[in-house]
């Protein structure tokens, strides 16, 4: 399979963010599609096919959701534990990248089913390096689920 | 003729008045020896109820105090490493409520002169301190160790609940006597926590002076002596507490008869010594009475001793002989010379006079010779008969006299319960003189509803081996007043039997002002919990406030720092060619203090956690920590070269995530200003802090600082060095502060400019060592 046809769902109400996080993408010439939903009720809308996505194809799943946990409407942990409960994207990769390094964040998230937990650093230099390691592993070297 | 009258009158009056006279000198005599005998043992009785009353309210006092909140909640806060989270109060909160309670109890008893609470191990926790009216709350750092001292070791041993009653010895501070004397006597009890651990016990001080006064006061012949002899009381200040002050001075030196008593299973023992064994010692009087303060240990006990000369106890007696034989022979002559004249009026007169003598015999000891019928030389005789009878009852008013300056109501009662005696004490507080009141039933002091109750206490009592007993339920009683109103009262009631029939004594003192004091205890102790629980649920309000912060802190004021940083490194990276180098530079500070900033937001999360965070305590092993901690260090600068060495086995009592980040600052610390030194060095090891934990330590051979801002050093942004020399946010060693203080433990520091520094650190009392490092 080729590797660019594999997407990405980033999950991010901050705009600023939303842009450093692509940079960091193609920085690291990770070139897959991304896709950004901006709250969590647009990313359920998107995982679903429902809503604004209702005409998305349903057999077109991203490779990994990069989640962030404050979102406005529905928040981040709640996104997670719908994509958990649903059986067409229970076993989806979803690493929540968020700026909280609160214990309780950590302990829910992973008590949710994260397959990965990445605090965002201040220092870009540092987040680029993050991002980059995320492309690799998630969408190089781990053997994705089977559709 | 007339001779022979005279003479057969002269006979006849001789034989009567030698007859009457010699009878009623052996009654006198032996009733006289009775009523002394038997008022030394009654006085002696009352100061024993005196001594007993005192310390039975020292033993309320003393479990009252363990049962108070502050002791359970100052044992929750010790369990729980400092601070008790069901009241969100720490240990020092709880502290300061206990010393309140001794304030106010020490305000109540003017024979207390001290109140404290004692950990396990011997630490006086909280002492508050009555020195002559002053009361002072002993402060931390002169707080001592009591652990070698009798009445700790004693009271620990027993279980909660029990008490014990020290010894009466003279006062010391720091093992050493304090002087002016201060003759005390303790009551403690032991405390424990809910899961039945020992800890520690609550101890109050009586001032004893006041019970020895009185016993000194009473006619200068008494002494108090303990078990062994040594007196506690004697007419010479001088020579008491010879056990205390090393010298050997005791009963045995001076009434080895006595002392050699004293020894046996008597408790109370009066004797007349009429063939003394040593050499040149006359007659005398001499017993004594046990008062067995500590009941769970009878092997102590104090004696109230008395010794005086026959001629002393008995003065009444020889004058009583002396003035009959002297009047004896007066009367013979006169005898002779009236028999001649007026032999009938004058054996009329000296029948007369031996009636008298005769009916004062059988006790009636208000009765006088009516001096008005009697003429010439009877007349003298009269007069000398009623110097001896005022002799006689001035003895007996001494012990009236006590009896009257006491305080407290001091009744005795028939076996009838009608009033036979009221001292100026009942006057006073039940408003009755006692004219008006001698010779009532009992039953109008008593409140109606109590009437029967206490008849049939009454008659119990009369039937019972017990010599003395208490009164009411706890010693309680509501006694009433001539105007009707009713008082709490406590007594003690002792009977005697005085030629044949049985006498109560009741001794009964006005509590109404200690009562409203125990009320005011209560209602203090009621509002205390009602601020601790209104305290507790603020507490969690802004409990609640400060997470929701934290966390908004730690996600929302992080993004926008991101968001500067990265477009930074955007604006570097994909303008780089319309900056010049001066536009690089200030966009490096701009990229460098953000992330200084998100060094400090994270620095003080981590502080805000560690104030927040709950303690576990459990074994945790340092000496792998640091290696593991410092392994890290490594890693992130792999250049340096550091030698570190690290003592083996130290295994601590504590939070291991709290304490890994101790030692993450402190070892970065120490790595960090050791980064111009030559042959840089950091070593961790632990010694006994000497309470039976450990201090650790981190030594480095940096930089140092000076001694002279070592105030600073723990303090949140406290900086002692500028960013550009050696960078740091001034948070890490106030959160390391703030978990050792967490922990219960302590946190210094020592260093010299130039010559490294070293950081110290406990981990509070309970974090003794464990076996593992006991057998390293």
């Amino acid at each position: 399979m080729n590797m660019n046809a594999l997407t990405i769902l980033l999950v991010e109400d901050n705009p600023d963010d939303e842009e450093l996080t692509l940079r960091a993408l193609r920085q690291n010439n990770i070139m897959n599609q991304v896709n950004v939903a901006r709250d969590g009720a647009e990313a359920i809308d998107y995982l679903f096919c429902q809503g604004a996505y209702k005409a998305r194809d349903p057999l077109q799943k991203p490779a990994i959701v990069m989640l962030d946990l404050k979102l406005p409407k529905i928040d981040g942990l709640e996104v997670l534990r719908r994509i958990r409960a649903d059986e067409r994207t229970r076993l989806m990769p979803v690493v929540i990248l968020t700026s909280s390094k609160e214990e309780q964040d950590l302990i829910k998230g992973y008590s949710l089913g994260a397959n990965s937990y990445i605090r965002k650093p201040v220092d870009f230099n540092q987040f680029v390096n993050t991002v980059g390691q995320l492309g690799l592993y998630w969408l190089v070297l781990n053997e994705a689920p089977p559709r | 003729m007339r001779k022979k009258i005279a003479l057969a009158f002269v006979l006849v009056t001789l034989s009567c008045v030698a007859v009457l006279g010699m009878a009623t000198y052996l009654r006198s005599q032996t009733l006289l020896k009775e009523r002394i005998l038997s008022e030394s043992t009654a006085a002696f009785a009352t100061i024993e109820l005196k001594l007993n009353q005192t310390i039975e309210t020292a033993k309320e006092d003393v479990l009252f105090m363990a049962g108070t909140p502050p002791i359970r909640g100052i044992m929750r806060a010790r369990r729980h490493g400092g601070y008790d989270a069901e009241t969100r109060s720490t240990y020092d909160m709880w502290i300061e409520r206990l010393q309140q309670l001794m304030i106010s109890q020490l305000r109540n008893r003017s024979d207390y002169w001290q109140i404290r609470y004692i950990d396990e191990r011997g630490d006086e926790r909280a002492r508050v301190d009555n020195l002559d009216g002053a009361i002072k709350v002993v402060p931390k750092n002169a707080l001592q160790n009591k652990a070698e001292h009798a009445y700790f070791t004693e009271t620990s041993k027993l279980p909660a609940g029990a008490i014990y009653v020290s010894p009466l010895n003279l006062n010391r501070e720091h093992g050493r006597i304090e002087t002016p004397h201060r003759p005390t006597l303790r009551a403690a009890t032991p405390v424990y926590s809910v899961l039945g651990e020992q800890q520690g016990i609550i101890v109050i001080n009586l001032y004893a002076a006041r019970l020895l006064e009185k016993i000194r006061m009473l006619d200068g012949q008494a002494y108090l002596v303990n078990q062994d002899g040594f007196f506690l009381a004697h007419p010479d200040p001088a020579k008491t507490f010879g056990f205390d002050l090393g010298f050997d001075y005791r009963l045995q030196n001076i009434h080895p008869l006595l002392a050699e008593k004293l020894h046996g299973d008597n408790n109370e023992f009066v004797e007349y010594v009429t063939e003394p064994q040593l050499p040149d010692a006359e007659e005398h009087v001499h017993g004594f009475r046990k008062i067995r303060y500590d009941p769970s240990n009878p092997k102590n006990f104090w004696a109230l001793a008395f010794d005086l000369p026959a001629s002393v106890a008995f003065a009444p007696i020889t004058t009583l002989r002396n003035e009959f034989l002297g009047f004896g022979l007066l009367i013979a002559v006169l005898g002779a010379i009236a028999g001649m004249t007026w032999a009938g009026r004058f054996s009329r007169q000296a029948v007369e006079l031996a009636t008298t003598a005769g009916e004062i015999a059988q006790g009636r000891t208000d009765l006088r010779v009516d001096l008005a019928t009697k003429t010439d030389e009877f007349h003298v005789l009269g007069q000398a008969f009623n110097r001896m009878m005022e002799s006689l009852v001035s003895s007996e008013s001494r012990f009236s006299n006590i009896v009257n300056l006491a305080a407290d109501a001091i009744v005795t009662v028939s076996e009838d319960q009608r009033i036979l005696s009221f001292n100026r004490g009942a006057e006073r507080i039940f408003g009755y003189a006692a004219e008006e009141i001698v010779g009532q039933p009992l039953d109008i002091l008593i409140p109606q509803r109590f009437v029967n109750a206490h008849g049939q206490h009454m008659r119990d009592f009369a039937q019972e081996p017990h010599q003395a007993r208490a009164m009411g339920k706890n010693r309680r009683i509501a006694g009433l007043r001539k105007d009707g109103t009713e008082f709490p009262a406590e007594a003690n009631v002792s009977k005697l039997t005085e030629g044949g029939r049985m006498v109560f004594t009741a001794f009964l003192r006005d509590v109404t002002e200690r009562v409203r004091a125990e009320e005011e205890i209560r209602r203090l102790n009621a509002e205390l919990e009602s601020r601790v629980v209104q305290r507790t649920a603020e507490l969690e309000v802004s409990n609640k406030e400060l997470e929701a912060f934290s966390y908004s802190v730690s996600h929302d004021l992080r993004a926008p720092l991101r968001s500067i940083d990265g477009f930074g490194q955007a604006l570097l990276e994909d303008c780089a060619n319309r900056l010049d180098d001066q536009g690089r530079h200030y966009l490096n500070r701009v990229r460098s203090a953000t992330q200084h900033m998100g060094q400090l937001i994270d620095d003080l999360l981590k502080l805000s956690r560690a104030a927040r965070a709950e303690i576990h305590r459990e074994p945790v092993d340092m000496t792998q920590m640091a290696q593991t901690v410092f392994a890290e260090q490594r890693r992130a600068e792999p250049d340096r070269k550091v030698e570190l060495q690290v003592q083996d086995g130290m295994v601590a009592e504590g939070d291991q995530r709290l304490l890994r980040i101790v030692l993450e600052n402190l070892l970065s610390n120490a790595w960090k200003f050791t980064s111009r030194t030559e042959q840089a060095r950091i070593e961790m090891a632990s010694f006994p802090d000497g309470t039976g934990g450990r201090a650790y330590y981190v030594r480095d051979n940096g930089v140092g600082f000076d001694m002279a801002y070592v105030d600073k050093l723990f303090g949140a942004f406290q900086r002692l060095h500028t960013p550009a020399d050696f960078p740091g946010t001034g948070i890490g060693l106030a959160t390391v502060q703030r978990i050792i203080h967490r922990h219960g433990g302590r946190a210094w520091a020592e260093s010299e400019v130039g010559k490294g520094a070293s950081f110290y650190f406990t981990l509070g009392p309970f974090a003794r060592p464990s076996s593992l490092e006991n057998t390293i």
